[in-house]
């Protein structure tokens, strides 16, 4: 269950800002400066049950900051969420890899940074290495890979997270069209494992195709859901 | 501000308890650093030598002290503690900026950073222990009970560094200015502590004020145990590391509550 009542989320953007010696001048004189910061997310209020949502809208209108803040990485400034259950997601376009490390090193950090014990991840690795069909290049720094390569690693490590919660953002984008309908295919399956998906896109007939309810943002603001 | 203190302290209990993300972190870390070379982690016990050799040298030509060996050794324990401390402060400033990706993927406690930083320098830090080890038996100095103080000092400095850069790494992310301000200080306290020089060579006047270099304490509880000198100068110290560490404490209990909340923001 994902509830959020009146949230609001500010980024900070100013320089001016977060200059030290600009504070402590602050301080001691006052200053006229304005906040500087950005609303990414305004009044936004929702209730997921079970079911797969889709977030549709442009370019920065808030779809991966409310992801953010359902995945705990962001607090927001203000309003409140309650969620019950635990979370996985595939955010940020690098997924949080190293890129130094191998693949297989990559796919052990992921598993590691999900909380997943020792002997549970060793099984989960070698199931994983197969499904990524990834081969030799698995034990080749991922700096090498090409982004549909970073995207096997990690679609399929994300698969193998055992959650209540999936947060997808713009998860097709990089995959070939093979990978796709693979990837379709295996995120409607994992679904029924997972009570709440949530999707982000700004592709509306790819989210209208597996989705159950749609969530239209413009300008940090929910416009309409249906 | 009881609830901040249990959160802030259960958070540093979640890392010593499940250490796999900062181990993980680490020896990754050091395979990558030394990766291909031929001596890995040694080679900063090598850069080490190499500063404690013409250190060594300088002062053999210029102050020709006494008991030589017992001078190389102290220089030798002091440098390579320095290079430990150091390196955790000014690697500790870019840390979470490090972590940028991983952080915006996942909600990761960032004090696993903060170990994961320590712990990796530590390890390093150990790799000069054959040498002080072959030194110590060089030098004068003979094996006493004394030697077990250090696993204090150590604990107390480490206690204190965990803090210390928990307040730096935060700071250095919302404030640009802190990372120059770190080093600059840094390299300043090389020369403000006794590392290269002795408390002795300095007048009581310089030795009054050098109570209140935190850097001083550091040096005196690491050093003193492996130099079989403890005396009032050691639990001095000890006390003023403690009062330190409070002092630190409560200071992070603020940018816990204030700031880490909010760092993915500034990353």
């Amino acid at each position: 269950m994902i509830i959020l009542e009146n949230v609001f989320l500010n980024y900070p953007i100013s320089d001016k800002n977060l200059s030290l010696r600009r504070n402590i001048l602050k301080g001691i004189f006052g200053s006229n400066i304005k906040k500087n910061s950005i609303e990414a997310l305004k009044k936004i209020n929702l209730k997921l049950d079970k079911g797969i949502f889709g977030l549709y809208g442009e370019n920065g209108t808030g779809k991966t900051s409310l992801l953010k803040v359902i995945a705990g990485i962001y607090q927001p400034t203000s309003g409140n969420i309650e969620i019950s259950g635990s979370i996985s997601s595939m955010i940020n376009i690098n997924f949080g890899f190293n890129p130094d490390l191998t693949g297989i090193e990559n796919i052990e950090l992921r598993l590691i940074v999900e909380g997943i014990n020792k002997n549970h991840r060793k099984d989960l690795i070698d199931k994983i290495k197969t499904e990524t069909e990834l081969g030799e290049y698995l034990y080749l720094p991922i700096k090498t890979y090409s982004s549909g390569m970073k995207f096997r690693l990690a679609f399929f490590t994300a698969l193998h997270v055992e959650s209540d919660i999936l947060l997808l953002d713009e998860w097709i984008g990089t995959a070939d069209q093979k990978l796709r309908d693979k990837v379709d295919k295996l995120i409607l399956e994992k679904i029924t494992k997972t009570k709440i998906t949530l999707i982000a896109s700004h592709n509306l007939d790819r989210l209208k195709k597996i989705c159950n309810k749609i969530i239209y943002f413009e300008k940090g603001e929910i416009s309409k859901i249906t | 501000m009881y609830i901040i203190l249990v959160n802030f302290l259960k958070d540093f209990l979640k890392c010593i308890s499940v250490p796999d993300i900062w181990v993980f972190f680490s020896h990754k870390k050091i395979a990558l650093k030394y990766k291909d070379t031929i001596l890995g982690p040694f080679w900063n016990v090598a850069s080490s030598v190499f500063l404690i050799s013409i250190l060594s040298l300088s002062f053999f030509i210029f102050l020709n002290p006494e008991n030589f060996t017992s001078f190389v050794y102290r220089l030798s324990i002091s440098v390579f503690f320095w290079i430990f401390v150091s390196t955790v402060l000014n690697e500790s400033t870019m840390i979470l900026e490090s972590k940028t990706d991983l952080l915006n993927e996942k909600r990761i406690n960032v004090k696993n950073f903060i170990f994961e930083n320590i712990y990796t320098n530590f390890i390093i830090f150990l790799h000069s222990f054959p040498i002080i080890f072959v030194l110590f038996f060089i030098s004068d100095f003979k094996l006493q009970l004394n030697i077990i103080f250090i696993f204090l000092g150590l604990i107390m400095v480490i206690i204190n560094l965990l803090l210390i850069s928990y307040l730096v790494s935060i700071l250095s992310v919302i404030y640009k200015d802190v990372k120059k301000i770190v080093e600059n200080l840094v390299y300043a306290f090389f020369f403000a502590t006794p590392i290269i020089w002795s408390e002795n060579m300095v007048s009581e006047k310089i030795q009054k004020i050098l109570i209140f270099n935190p850097f001083y304490h550091f040096v005196v509880l690491f050093r003193n145990p492996l130099m079989n000198n403890i005396d009032e100068k050691f639990y001095q110290s000890f006390f003023i590391c403690l009062l330190l560490i409070m002092v630190v404490f409560f200071i992070s209990l603020k940018i816990f509550k204030y700031f880490e909340s909010k760092i993915v923001l500034y990353l």
